[in-house]
This record gives C-alpha cells, structure tokens and sequence, in this order.
C-alpha cells in the first residue's frame, strides 16, 4: 500500500507539470465568473461568486489546488473552505464566496507572486436550481495590484476599482480619483459603510464610488485613483499603483457595469392600402432615451420620484395625397412617481410634457405646442398581467390636454380653431406573447421571437372650434399585430383609423411590411 | 388600511404558486432570491412559478422605464437600507432573478 508521503512525491511533480501546462496553454474558462482576491493575512484566497452558494456547509477543496508560478510549488490547502465568520466574511457575505484558507505549515502567501489556483465543481443555485460552477476552471491569481475597471457611458454614476487584498474592516486606507487630472469629490452619501473606508464595498470585496450626481467624462479622459492614509487604523497604505483606465466613448459596456441606454425606438414602413389609394407609408416614433435632467429622489416604503429629459419624434406619412399624416418632432420631459405596487393600487403616476412642433406631412398647417401634458395612471393588475398562452398585457389610460400657437397655416379651413387648446384622453394597451420554449422547425427556419399586439386610442376634445365645425370630438386609434423574426424585426399589420391633428381630417391607413423595434 | 390590504393580497399571491426550492437553498440562508421572485412576479403580474430563469422583458411587455421603476420601488421598499438603492435606471430588461439577487447581495449593508 502506497504511503501518503510517497504517494505526495508522485503527485505534486505530476500536478505542477499539468498545471503549468494549463496555466501555460489553457485560456481560463470563464474567469469572468470569478474574481480572487487575498485575505488580508495572506493565508487564504477567497473566491467571488456571481451566484449563491448551494449550502452554507464547509466545501471539500481537497480537488482544488495552488501553484506557486514562481516557486513551481504546489501550495497545500484546508480540506474543507472556511465558513466561519472570522474566515472570510460575516454569515450574511458568505453566500457568494469560497475561502480556500492555507494548510497549517503552508508558506503565506507573497504579494510579488503569482499563483494558478484550479478550481473544482461549486455547488450552486442557478435560476434557483442547483447546478455547478468552476468545474476544469483555472483561474491566474496576478501578483497584488489595484486597478480601476472599465467605465460605463458618461456620465458615470459609478467608479469601481478592484484591489487583490481584502480590506474588509480596514479604515486605514482610502482611495482618491481624479477624471483628467481633476480631483473628483467623493460624496460621503452611499459610500460610507460602518468600519469600512469611503468606497469600499464589503460584499464585492472592491472599492466602489457611487457618484450622484453622476460625472461627466469626455473621450480620452483618464480616471485615476491613488490610495491615500485614512488616518486611522494601524496598517499601512498600500504601496501598490492602481492601473488607471481612459474612457472612451465606442469602448463596449465593461463586465462590471451594466449597459444603462434607454430607447424606445419603433419604425415601420411597408405597402399600404391608405384612405383612397394603395401606397406605401413610414411609423416612426421615438422617445425614453433619457439625455438630461435626469434625477432621482428616493422616499419611504420603495417610494421614487424619477425626471429625465429625452428627444422625442411621432411620425406618420404617406406616398398618399390625401392621407395628411403627421409629423410631430420635440422634447419629452417625463416625471415617474412610483409607489410599492404590493402595498398601493396606483402604483404610479407617470407624467409626460412634451414641447413639441405638429404638422400634417406637407407643412400646411403647422402648430407649435409648449404645453402637451399626459397623466398615465398605473392602476393595480392592469399595469401589468399574465393572459392565457404565456402572455402578458398591459393596459394604461391617460389624460391629458395640449395648448399651443398655430404659427403656419392660420387661413386654412380646418375643424378646429388657431391656436390650438384640446383636452385629450384614451388608453393604451400591449400584450406580447414570447416564443415558444420547444419551437417548430418552421419556426427554427423562418425564426420566431414571438408576437406582439398594441393598440392605442385617444379621443380629443377641442376647446375653441370654428362657428363652421359640426363637432368639437374626434378620435384617432391605432393598432398594429407584429410577428417576430428576431428580437427587433419582424412583420408588422397595422390599422391607424380616425382624425388626428392638426388637421382632423379622416384618414384611413392599413399597411403590411417591416417594422424594427427596440 | 390601503397597505395593509395591499399586503394581503401579496400575501394570497405567493401562497397559490411557490418557486421549487430545494431543501439546500434553504440552509445557505439565501432569503434574497425568493424575494427578488415574488418581487418579479408582483410587478410583471406573473406567477411566482414562471418567473425561473426568464428576464423582465420576457416576463412583461413593454419593458419600459416604468416597469423598470416599479422594480426598483419594490427592490427597495424589501431592503431599504440598501447602499445604494435601486434607480429605475439600474434595472435592465435583461435583469433576471439571479442578477437582480446579486445586485442585491452587492448593495446589503
């Protein structure tokens, strides 16, 4: 029977010779998942999870294994991780990291070093089922360093930067950054956690700047960070440099931040069976694509007050000279109120002023209206529902009333009168059916993302009509049905019916053909 | 007294359709997943059944700024201490339960 001892002098020369060739050769499998970071004693290495832990229970490391890169030592391990809270993190931390401590008599771990740390299988929780993680994962563990991560768009609401040492209760040192060689003023508000140093985030195990208001950056600017002594503690400042980061506009959205552009963009253009004619006719209309004013204001019980200021197009034209369309370019200020729709029924109040300019498509008359506003009420399951075949719908009414001045056309005969004042009022209404999970072949072949049903209608109540008017009501609905190819393309039927201003003559359109939606 | 029904009927809801959850999850003490679900359901009107592994655009339609919102208002109305709270704008129409549970983890005092 082999003894341990000989059984170790085997396997270790074996193990490094297939580690270094992993190490050498392998590209690390997904060690985007993972982040290593070292205790702050250096005696162990804590692994940073994106998913929960399946059991608070120690988990065997006896299949995991570190190498020294410069030594080529292997560097024994605990047999089972650290759970305890002086471990690696109190109970409530623990959920997302494994603390693979040092084996007693094992050498510490050197912040000049570089190590291979292979991993084994984690049991996990994914989508709430168990599944496993780091199986054949060979994670580099660089020697010690801090740097800045890659940056979201500007303006920037946050700045992380990642340092290799746990720093967890540590208010020794801070950290100071700077956007072109500026200081940035750090605010104490979402940065200040009980015992730890401005910044750092426990949980993450990093250094994490919320900034609000968010911070501009221009293209090709450098954001810097240095640590400085906090003043209190006893440990010294790390000496290490951290690695700055030039933003750069086109760079893609890095790991750590989350692509935060807003839009909703819809275009549709195809042949169409118009109000005489066959012809073909272009929807577009664009908004939620948030450029300035944006503030948030937080209140009790998940109460959030939110503004933003986006461009905002509504158009409709057509190859038809009769059909009038419309053609509606401005800004779109939207203010949300939003209340913890568990405990309230109206669960938000989303406001909408739009100064905006409205003409028929060939400029006859054109308004110019400051003053557009709609009040979108969201009332308890209507903002939301499940209907039959896996859908979901929708439904929000709204009100609203629009003033403006007629600066083009005052002489042309219409219903209404110059100087348009009308209240308005309708609903909106969107059900979507996503794609099937088991899809058809026809479906693999054609492609099949699902099918979405919207309809909208608005009544208007014109204030100040011509003596000549038979009516101050008109009504304008549209409906579309898209099936969809892909994600944003698909076929689109829709149906616009009524008299839309300014010029409240009827129209009829039905067109069939692309529509692209984001 | 408009809370307090609102509570109940949350209450009803979770009670017709729990997430399978294993006897496991239940002892890493992971109580924020379950929480980002039924949170899920409430806003998008799904059952807590469905929800799994779906993002919120698959979950309800359109994925706006609202309902972005209304996520982020119930995120932290669960966990008020949060550093920091939840802007609608960080809740993204690819957020499923567990991303949203790791933000949440992320954000815990």
């Amino acid at each position: 029977m082999m003894s341990f001892g000989s059984r170790h002098r085997i396997a270790v020369p074996v193990a490094i010779a297939a580690l270094l060739a992993c190490a050498i050769s392998a590209r690390a499998q997904s060690t985007g998942d993972f982040r290593v970071v070292r205790r702050a004693d250096r005696r162990a290495l804590i692994v940073l999870l994106k998913l929960p832990l399946r059991s608070g229970d120690p988990l065997n490391a006896a299949r995991f294994a570190l190498l020294d890169r410069a030594g080529n030592a292997l560097l024994p391990l605990k047999q089972l991780s650290d759970v305890t809270d002086a471990g690696c993190g109190t109970a409530s931390r623990r959920e997302e990291r494994v603390c693979l401590a040092l084996a007693d008599g094992a050498p510490s771990l050197i912040d000049s070093h570089s190590y291979v740390l292979v991993l084994d299988s984690i049991p996990v929780l994914k989508d709430g089922k168990p599944a496993f993680v780091g199986a054949n994962v060979y994670l580099p563990v660089a020697t010690v360093g801090a740097r800045v991560q890659p940056l979201g768009k500007s303006p920037l609401y946050k700045i992380e930067v990642d340092y290799d040492i746990d720093a967890t209760n540590d208010s020794s040192a801070s950290i100071e950054l700077s956007i072109g060689g500026r200081r940035l003023p750090i605010p104490a508000q979402n940065n200040t956690r009980a015992g730890q140093s401005l910044c750092y985030n426990p949980n993450a195990l990093a250094y994490i700047c919320n900034l609000d208001p968010a911070v501009n950056v221009h293209d090709g600017e450098k954001v810097t960070a240095r640590f400085v002594d906090a003043g209190s503690g006893n440990a010294p400042t790390p000496a290490v440099a951290i690695t700055a980061v030039t933003y750069a506009n086109k760079d893609p959205v890095g790991l750590t931040q989350k692509d935060q552009s807003l839009y909703s963009l819809s275009i549709q253009g195809g042949y169409s069976k118009t109000t005489t004619t066959s012809t073909a006719t272009l929807q577009v209309m664009v908004r939620d694509a948030p450029f300035a004013l944006q503030s948030t204001h937080f209140g009790d019980n998940g109460f959030i007050r939110y503004t933003s200021l986006s461009p905002y197009l509504d158009l409709l034209v057509s190859t038809d000279a009769s059909t009038k369309g419309y053609i509606d370019p401005g800004l779109q200020f939207t203010g949300l109120f939003i209340w913890d729709s568990r405990t309230h029924f109206l669960n938000t109040i989303a406001a909408f002023i739009t100064p905006r300019a409205e003409s028929d498509k060939k400029g006859t008359v054109i308004n110019f209206i400051p003053l557009d506003i709609v009040i979108r009420p969201g009332l308890g399951p209507l903002s939301a529902h499940a209907i039959p075949l896996g859908g979901t719908i929708q439904l929000w009414p709204d009100i609203g009333l629009e003033q403006g001045w007629t600066v083009k056309g005052r002489s042309v005969s219409r219903p209404e009168s110059n100087d348009p004042s009308r209240w308005k009022g309708g609903a909106n209404l969107v059900a979507r059916w996503r794609a099937p999970k088991n899809p058809s072949r026809l479906c693999k072949v054609i492609g099949c993302a699902g099918f979405d049903v919207s309809a909208d209608w608005q009544h208007y109540k014109l204030n100040d009509v011509p003596s000549s008017a038979s009516t101050s009501n008109f009504d304008y609905g549209t409906l579309s049905a898209t099936y969809k190819f892909t994600e944003h393309a698909g076929l689109s039927f829709s149906f616009n019916n009524g008299n839309p201003p300014p010029l409240f003559v009827y129209q009829r359109v039905e067109s069939l053909g692309l529509a692209i939606v984001y | 007294m408009a809370a307090k029904k609102g509570k109940k009927s949350a209450g009803k809801v979770a009670t017709k359709a729990k997430e399978p959850v294993t006897k496991s999850a239940l002892a890493s003490g992971d109580d924020v997943r379950p929480k980002v679900v039924a949170i899920m359901a409430s806003v998008t009107g799904q059952p807590i059944a469905k929800v799994g592994a779906l993002c919120l655009s698959d979950l309800a339609a359109p994925c706006n700024l609202i309902l972005r919102g209304r996520t982020a208002s119930e995120l932290n109305a669960e966990w008020p201490a949060l550093m920091p709270l939840f802007k609608p704008t960080d809740v993204a129409c690819a957020d499923t339960a567990d991303t949203l549970s790791h933000q949440v983890r992320q954000r815990l005092p």
